[in-house]
């Protein structure tokens, strides 16, 4: 009987230290977790940051202007107005 | 004894062990800045963005970082100073002499780029770290530098917005700052089962403005070559929808580069359209006219008889070029802009009717546009009126305004008669609330008659005026010309004049008003040779934007 006791007294001392060392090594992974995501979360949100800035320089007057310089387009043309205005309406299939 | 020996080491080893604990959980505040493991950071929240009308950016943030020194942890000084003063354009003395060995921390520069970041960072020295920070982004460069203001620092060193639409909304942009509190062990990761809160910061809202990129672009190229063809000192052109003031562009120059703001003069900043005063001549006769028109003073059919100089006590008023067509039609007094004529007029009106119609429209009072840094135009009591002040106030002599106050009291003109808040700002959003602003009918100042009445004498003053511009073919355009000496030293200035032009079309219902002010252009003194051909440039421009159709 006392050797049952003992054993058990011993296994179950065991288990509560195998227990201690998962949970402190899972707490550990846990936060490195949180911490890595912390990271990703800010690195992605740095990232959009970037390509909002990007997709606003190529959509900007300021880069179409450089463009038309480029490809030396720097006369603007007038519109054509049509003085009878029914020229511009296709006509119906009879 | 062995046993009782040992059983007294534990006791006093447990004993140990309660008092630390005692004295970290009970002694200690559990908050207290000086615990090692709890550490509270502040989130700082993104600031707000501000497209235009279509959606189209004006103002972003952008990534940047502020680089710092930890003189306790350099080994190769010398290597860092030569290094740092190369990549920062820091002259190596003058950094030298900043580091400050005994301290821990020294802020160098900040507004850094991340190509930068990483130049420095290869350098791989000891001692150099980043914090990150975010910084504005104009992608239009400074195409509305006086309307956006720009952010700076405040005491404390935390972002601030001064003047314009950064400076009026400032609370709207800068949004709620957050916080993480979190118990971390000894290399720096969160502990699992310690404290861990998070209040997370709220972002800025966002502004729509009622701009439209294309006309606040194509309004500045015009004044740009406006100012240099004319030798002007400094110019605005503000255009707005007139049955909504929704203000669809405003740029003055000279301007600034919002990015570097920091190497302008604090008068650079300043937006003249709404903190500059100015006495605005001619372009304020159809005002008096209406106010006549309205009182039933006088009638579009009737007629005056021009045949000279008009004397008021000391004082002679004469026609801009001192000539008299004799009998003329109340239509022609506007078209020829005759100020004997305007006298006439403000004789009819009545000086109690002069002095109501001037607060009717708004002039002793601000227009409350959102923007940072209005003024309000001067209007002396009515006590203090001379007989002499009563006839120039007819041709905009004796009364100092805004741009914007002379914008919005001409607009009640032509869409109805409303005098309207004039406003940049059509909708603030936020992630789960979108705040639509509309616009807003301060009073009615004239009738919907007078209103009409009113145009047709603008058209008529542009098609038969003095002179003849380049108009766009096809199109009924109404305005003014004025022409204002500039007040010095208690006299006027012949040489020094304020050229104006303030057009609408198209005329049945209006859909754009823009005002032009040029501050004395070298070129020509007169509206008509400055102001009023560039209005008629901006004009083009603007109808092939939004697609009219020729009405004639």
């Amino acid at each position: 009987m006392r050797k049952i006791i003992a054993v058990s007294i011993w296994l179950t001392f065991i288990f509560l230290v195998a227990t201690n060392v998962f949970l402190f090594y899972s707490s550990i992974k846990l936060s490195d977790g949180i911490n890595q995501y912390e990271i990703k979360i800010q690195e992605l949100h740095q990232k959009n940051i970037n390509l909002e800035k990007e997709i606003s320089y190529f959509s900007s007057l300021k880069f179409a202007q450089e463009k038309a310089k480029e490809l030396n387009f720097t006369v603007s043309s007038n519109p054509v107005n049509f003085d009878k205005l029914e020229y511009a309406f296709k006509p119906s299939i009879q | 004894m062995k046993i009782k020996l040992l059983f007294l080491i534990f006791i006093l080893f447990y004993l140990a062990i309660i008092v630390r604990l005692f004295y970290l959980q009970v002694l200690r505040p559990r908050a207290s800045n000086n615990q090692p493991y709890l550490k509270t950071e502040k989130i700082v929240p993104e600031r707000g963005k501000i497209y235009d009308r279509n959606k189209n950016p004006l103002v972003l943030n952008e990534n940047s970082y502020l680089l710092y020194l930890e003189p306790k942890k350099i080994d190769k000084k010398s290597k860092l100073i030569e290094k740092l003063s190369k990549s920062l354009e820091i002259k190596e003395a003058s950094l030298e002499a900043n580091i400050d060995d005994s301290k821990y921390y020294q802020a160098i520069q900040g507004g850094l780029n991340e190509e930068k970041k990483k130049e420095i960072e290869s350098f791989q020295l000891k001692g150099i770290g980043f914090d990150y920070q975010m910084q504005r982004f104009y992608p239009e460069a400074s195409i509305a530098a006086h309307l956006l203001g720009f952010v700076g620092k405040n005491e404390t060193g935390d972002n601030l917005g001064y003047f314009g639409l950064e400076g009026f909304y400032d609370k709207d942009l800068k949004g709620l700052p957050g916080f993480i509190e979190s118990e971390k062990d000894i290399l720096g990761r969160p502990i699992f089962i310690g404290t861990q809160e998070k209040v997370n910061a709220e972002d800025g809202r966002d502004l729509v403005l009622t701009i439209d990129k294309t006309v606040q672009e194509s309004s500045k190229n015009v004044l740009k070559q406006g100012l240099e063809k004319y030798q002007a000192k400094q110019g605005c052109i503000i255009t707005a929808d007139p049955s909504t003031m929704q203000i669809l562009g405003l740029v003055c120059l000279p301007d600034y580069d919002q990015a570097n703001y920091f190497k302008f003069s604090e008068d650079f900043f300043k937006d003249p359209a709404i903190s500059d005063l100015y006495e605005p001549g001619s372009i304020f006769k159809p005002l008096m006219m209406a106010a006549a028109i309205e009182e039933k003073k006088i009638k579009p059919t009737d007629s005056y008889n021009e045949d000279g100089p008009i004397k008021i006590g000391d004082y002679s008023i004469k026609t801009w070029n001192d000539k008299y067509e004799g009998k003329i039609s109340i239509t022609r007094i506007l078209e020829k802009s005759s100020n004997t004529g305007m006298v006439f007029v403000g004789e009819k009106l009545g000086q109690g009717n002069i002095f109501k119609y001037l607060q009717k429209y708004g002039f002793d009072e601000k227009t409350e546009i959102d923007l940072q840094g209005e003024m309000v135009g001067y209007l002396k009591p009515k006590s203090q009126w001379y007989p002499i002040d009563f006839a120039t106030i007819t041709f905009g002599q004796g009364i100092a305004v805004t741009p914007i106050q002379m914008l919005r009291a001409f607009t009640s003109l032509i869409n109805g008669g409303k005098l309207l808040k004039p406003y940049l700002v059509q909708k603030i959003t936020s992630s789960d609330r979108e705040n639509i602003i509309k616009p807003k009918v301060e009073r009615q100042v004239v009738s919907k008659t007078t209103s009409e009445i009113i145009k047709k004498m603008l058209v008529s003053a542009v098609e038969n005026g003095e002179y003849h511009w380049d108009r766009p073919k096809g199109y009924q355009i109404g305005g003014k010309t004025g022409t204002a000496q500039v007040p010095i030293a208690g006299h006027y200035d012949p040489t020094k004049t304020i050229a104006s032009f303030i057009g609408f079309f198209p005329v049945d219902n209006p859909k754009i008003i823009t005002l032009v002010i040029l501050k004395e252009p070298k070129a020509s003194p007169w509206g008509s040779e400055t102001a009023a051909p560039m209005f008629f440039e901006l004009a083009k421009q603007l109808i092939v934007y939004y697609g009219m159709t020729p009405e004639q």
